[in-house]
């Protein structure tokens, strides 16, 4: 009896090693975390978003309707993404920066300012694009694409960093002079997470670290509203009613989820105490209804994502794959981290959204779109390529 | 071109330079890219451990700091019980109302908002346009209107007006007993009479609800909410019949009038049960407008105000002679003209002769120095002890608020002339309950019930709880009232001094008093009067008693001019009310004169 029972626990682990080994593991982690955490963030949107939706538009759905549009136009283009070659990603690369520098341009000259950022630029109706979304993906696809090609015949690290760095800083500066500050630092995100996947050496991550901190000590010094945010960071007593304020009722949401939750749409600080409740601090509303259970598996499935997208960079033997996944990952895993943290009190709050889960198109398009372009590098890897011609091999025969 | 370029030299890459880049990148690569996933792996580890030590550790403070953020407590008035009379007719009631409010910063243009509502509240345009004007988010237009003026109010529409429910004391008597049931202050609490007299019992208790809300005052619908239901308050029912009250008080409203006297009172008395069917004073107000009424006629001057009662006390120094068979009715007294007593001269109203009369015609002609040579068989100490029977200086039992029991003074305190200025009624004093409580005995063959106002209680769940026994004491044998009775209808007689309180087909015994009055200004006797009378009908079979008092009459003076004739009104529709027929016997004729 206790014999079963000693096999049957030392099988779980040998079959879940056996399902991870599955050359498609990869391809399906990545898609099942973030579709997860996109529907998660939908029904979380849905709920966060209905009285600040019904005070404004007279109808709880307004918001939720818009994001589930965002997100089945997310979806579409993931979908598209994932079918493509990686070579189509290769071969748009340039287009795709200078569609980003562009859009960048312009929207400095024609943009609307939103919440004390000049940094969209409007469309039809309700609908309007950030350009310093886009210019993530472009920053990825186009860096890869360019250390990639150097990586093949440089032989110093240093050769790596011309052109990348300083377009990458252009585009940071771009991003910067519309007052985007957390896209600005997704930027530099990826920016690291490429140049360390290429294999640039820790010296320069130490350098680049210390410009970062003393660029963000002068551009603090330059913006109030960005000191506020590191005093309350660091004194959340100092500044009750606003970054405090939303701090502190962002804790109370978490306190009061406790271990299970109040229940799906029965948050109280939804109702006007928190601001923000279904964008920048959506993790806390989740918190509040789901509990320490729903927040510790939204963890989780970022966990997962991360894992699966590492191991694509890790194992791929493609150069470019290596270093643009390394990029997205960092983009995705970086701005979880900078948005939980912030709403855990352990990093100031830089106002980026949680990916995702936040109410938001142009940050979730984006988002979907690249995590469509790492499903196709997933399913073009060598073992993964010929599980799927097995499989439809079989389909067909079966078929007859 | 150059993007058509590319991949071929990366395949020739992968072909010649594989050595090298396995070497050193590909290892590389994979170590960074398990340094990537440890740092990340760190990070949420350190997010799990505070999201355990927000959510589990801190989770129940932080819980209760956000619920005390968002917990309102709102009061639940209770609803206040009504006053009624004796029938159960309302006397006071409490309706829903509604006070009219505004939000300015809502009202775009408060000038034709005003304009609109002018007319409906009665109130001047420009007025209620400056109340309607400003950024203040609250604030009261109009308070207590009927729900009907709400709704012509609500009907227009107009931005920024809105309304909240309120609770209104209402009299629907007016002045109907105003001065028994009181009154209630502007945040509705009992200020004078039963109102503030039985405050608890009418107030009831107040419930509460508890509720979330967000900080824009929303209530959270998934939120707690607790409830603790308003205890309504009971009803007073009275032992007031609002139909003899109404008679009672217009009666003496237009007497105190037509005597321009300061003051009126009269008391309708059951004096087998001690029930108060009417207590009326003049002048009296509005309970509905209590507020602009001067202090001097709100309260109950029928408990409140005392007076020495003058001859109408001699009921009781005749009651203890004949009780005591010192004397009956038909014992002769010879009566000097004047009577040394004390050191001092006393006097009879009337200037006479030596008079030969009975006791019954001591009493009938309201002789003060026969009152004392009849009185002095039985003695100070026996008279005293009658008079305390009688409920003088004691309280009344009624426990109104601002009641004054009225005195005599202790036998320790007498001095020589104390003795015969009591036999006649004066130097004691008594209110006017007090006054006709007396009578009342004599009326219920010497029982005396102890005066009640307050008939029973009407719990909020609608069961009734009756007020307690009135305290009895046998003040008097039967017999000995039985002759007083009839003694009281001599004076009611063609003889008597108040034959204008005689009702054609009733036996009607009665007495007059017309007492001096301490002038309250001077504190002396100044020519003020008080000129009363209290009688009972049918004179065989007592079911009434009515005191009529009037203070300081400067048209009039005597009881059995200005007093009895409200009597005999107010004593005849009383009769017709409470259906009592005639015993339909004559008076058997008492010897008032003697020799």
């Amino acid at each position: 009896m206790t014999d079963t029972a000693v096999r049957r626990g030392q099988r779980q682990p040998a079959r879940l090693r056996i399902l991870l080994h599955h050359p498609l593991s990869t391809y399906y982690l990545i898609g099942g975390a973030s579709v997860l955490l996109l529907l998660l963030g939908l029904v979380m949107v849905l709920s966060a978003s209905s009285i600040e939706s019904f005070k404004t538009f007279g109808s709880s759905y307004t918001l939720a309707g818009r994001q589930a549009l965002f997100g089945i136009g997310g979806l579409i283009g993931m979908f598209f993404a994932a079918r493509t070659s990686v070579q189509f990603w290769r071969g748009i690369a340039r287009w795709l920066l200078l569609g980003a520098v562009v859009l960048l341009i312009v929207v400095l000259v024609v943009g609307v300012a939103v919440a004390g950022q000049r940094n969209w630029i409007e469309l039809f109706g309700p609908f309007r694009i950030q350009p310093s979304e886009f210019a993530k993906i472009a920053l990825v696809v186009w860096g890869a694409d360019q250390l990639a090609k150097r990586e093949a015949y440089h032989r110093s690290w240093k050769d790596l960093l011309i052109p990348v760095l300083p377009v990458a800083v252009l585009l940071m500066a771009l991003v910067l002079m519309e007052g985007d500050f957390g896209n600005t630092l997704m930027l530099a995100a990826i920016l690291c997470g490429m140049l360390f996947a290429a294999g640039v050496p820790g010296r320069f991550f130490a350098l680049f670290a210390g410009v970062a901190v003393v660029g963000t000590w002068v551009l603090t010094l330059a913006a109030p509203y960005r000191m506020e945010r590191i005093t309350s960071w660091l004194d959340q007593s100092s500044d009750p009613l606003g970054v405090g304020w939303q701090l502190t009722q962002g804790y109370y949401a978490l306190g009061t989820g406790g271990v299970l939750g109040v229940g799906l749409g029965a948050s109280r600080e939804k109702w006007g105490a928190l601001p923000e409740a279904h964008t920048d601090f959506i993790f806390t509303v989740i918190g509040e209804e789901l509990g320490l259970v729903g927040t510790l598996s939204v963890l989780l499935l970022f966990a997962v994502l991360a894992f699966a997208v590492f191991r694509l960079s890790r194992t791929t033997k493609d150069p470019f794959v290596r270093i643009a996944t390394a990029g997205v990952g960092c983009w995705i895993v970086v701005q979880a981290i900078v948005n939980i943290g912030g709403v855990l009190g352990l990093l100031p709050i830089t106002g980026v959204p949680l990916p995702f889960v936040s109410y938001g198109g142009s940050s979730l398009v984006p988002a979907l779109a690249a995590v469509g372009m790492l499903l196709c590098f997933a399913r073009n890897e060598p073992g993964a390529r010929q599980s799927l011609r097995r499989r439809a091999t079989a389909r067909s025969l079966a078929r007859r | 071109m150059k993007q058509m370029a590319a991949p071929p030299r990366q395949r020739r890459g992968t072909g010649s330079t594989s050595q090298y880049r396995h070497a050193v990148v590909k290892g590389h690569a994979g170590k960074r890219g398990m340094v990537l996933l440890i740092i990340t792996t760190m990070a949420f580890s350190v997010f799990a451990v505070r999201l355990i030590d927000l959510q589990v550790v801190k989770g129940p403070d932080l819980a209760e700091q956000a619920l005390s953020q968002r917990l309102r407590t709102t009061a639940i008035p209770a609803m206040r019980g009504s006053i009624l009379d004796t029938k159960g007719a309302p006397l006071a009631t409490t309706v829903e109302a509604r006070n009219v409010t505004a939000d300015q910063t809502l009202v775009t243009d408060p000038v034709a908002v005003g304009a609109a509502l002018a007319p409906i509240l009665g109130v001047e345009a420009s007025v209620l346009a400056t109340r309607l004007t400003g950024t203040r988010r609250y604030m009261f237009v109009a308070k207590d209107l009927s729900p009907e003026t709400w709704k012509q109010i609500d009907a227009l529409r107009l931005p920024g007006i809105f309304s909240e429910p309120t609770l209104r004391r209402i009299y629907p008597g007016g002045s109907l007993a105003a001065n028994v049931v009181g009154f209630v202050g502007a945040d509705g609490k009992g200020l004078g009479g039963i109102e503030y007299g039985m405050q608890d019992l009418l107030a009831g208790t107040s419930g509460s609800t508890t509720y979330e809300r967000g900080p824009g005052g929303r209530v959270i619908t998934t939120g707690e909410m607790t409830r603790s239901s308003a205890v309504h308050g009971s009803d007073v029912q009275l032992t007031i019949d609002r139909d003899i009250q109404l008679i009672a008080q217009r009666q003496i409203a237009r007497q105190v009038e037509s005597a321009r006297a300061d003051s009126g009172t009269v008391i309708v008395m059951d004096p087998r049960s001690g029930h108060i069917l009417a207590m009326a004073t003049a002048p009296t107000f509005d309970a509905n407008t209590a507020a602009t009424s001067p202090d001097a006629v709100r309260g109950n001057r029928a408990l409140s105000d005392i007076y020495e009662p003058g001859s109408t006390s001699k009921v009781m120094t005749m009651a203890a002679i004949v009780d005591q068979g010192a004397a009956n009715a038909g014992s002769a007294f010879t009566i000097p003209s004047t009577l040394k007593r004390g050191g001092k001269v006393f006097h009879d109203d009337v200037a006479h002769g030596t008079w030969h009369l009975t006791l019954a015609g001591i009493l009938a002609k309201s002789s003060n120095l026969g009152t004392i040579l009849a009185s002095e068989r039985i003695g100070g100490r026996k008279l005293y002890s009658y008079l305390k029977a009688f409920g003088i200086g004691e309280p009344t039992g009624i426990k109104f608020p601002g009641e004054s029991s009225g005195s005599v003074p202790e036998r320790s305190d007498w001095s020589p002339t104390t003795f015969p200025t009591l036999a006649f009624g004066q130097g004691l004093s008594v209110n006017s309950v007090q006054a006709a409580s007396v009578f009342a005995t004599i009326a219920n063959d010497g029982l005396r019930v102890q005066p009640t106002l307050v008939q029973g209680i009407v719990n909020p769940d609608g069961t009734v709880t009756p007020a307690a026994a009135p305290k009895v004491t046998q003040v008097v044998k039967p017999s000995t009232a039985k002759q007083i009775r009839l003694m009281l209808e001599s004076v009611v007689g063609k003889h008597g001094t108040a034959p204008k309180a005689a009702i054609p087909g009733y036996r009607v015994g009665g007495k007059t008093g017309t007492a001096q009055y301490v002038d309250p200004r001077c504190g002396c006797y100044n020519g003020q009067v008080v000129a009363s009378f209290i009688g009972m009908a049918p004179a065989d079979n007592p079911q009434l008693v009515v005191a009529v008092s009037l203070i300081n009459p400067r048209n009039g003076r005597f009881g059995g001019q200005i007093a009895a004739p409200v009597f005999k009104r107010v004593m005849t529709y009383a009769l017709q009310a409470r259906q009592i027929p005639p015993t339909g016997k004559r008076a058997p004729r008492l010897l008032l004169t003697a020799g």
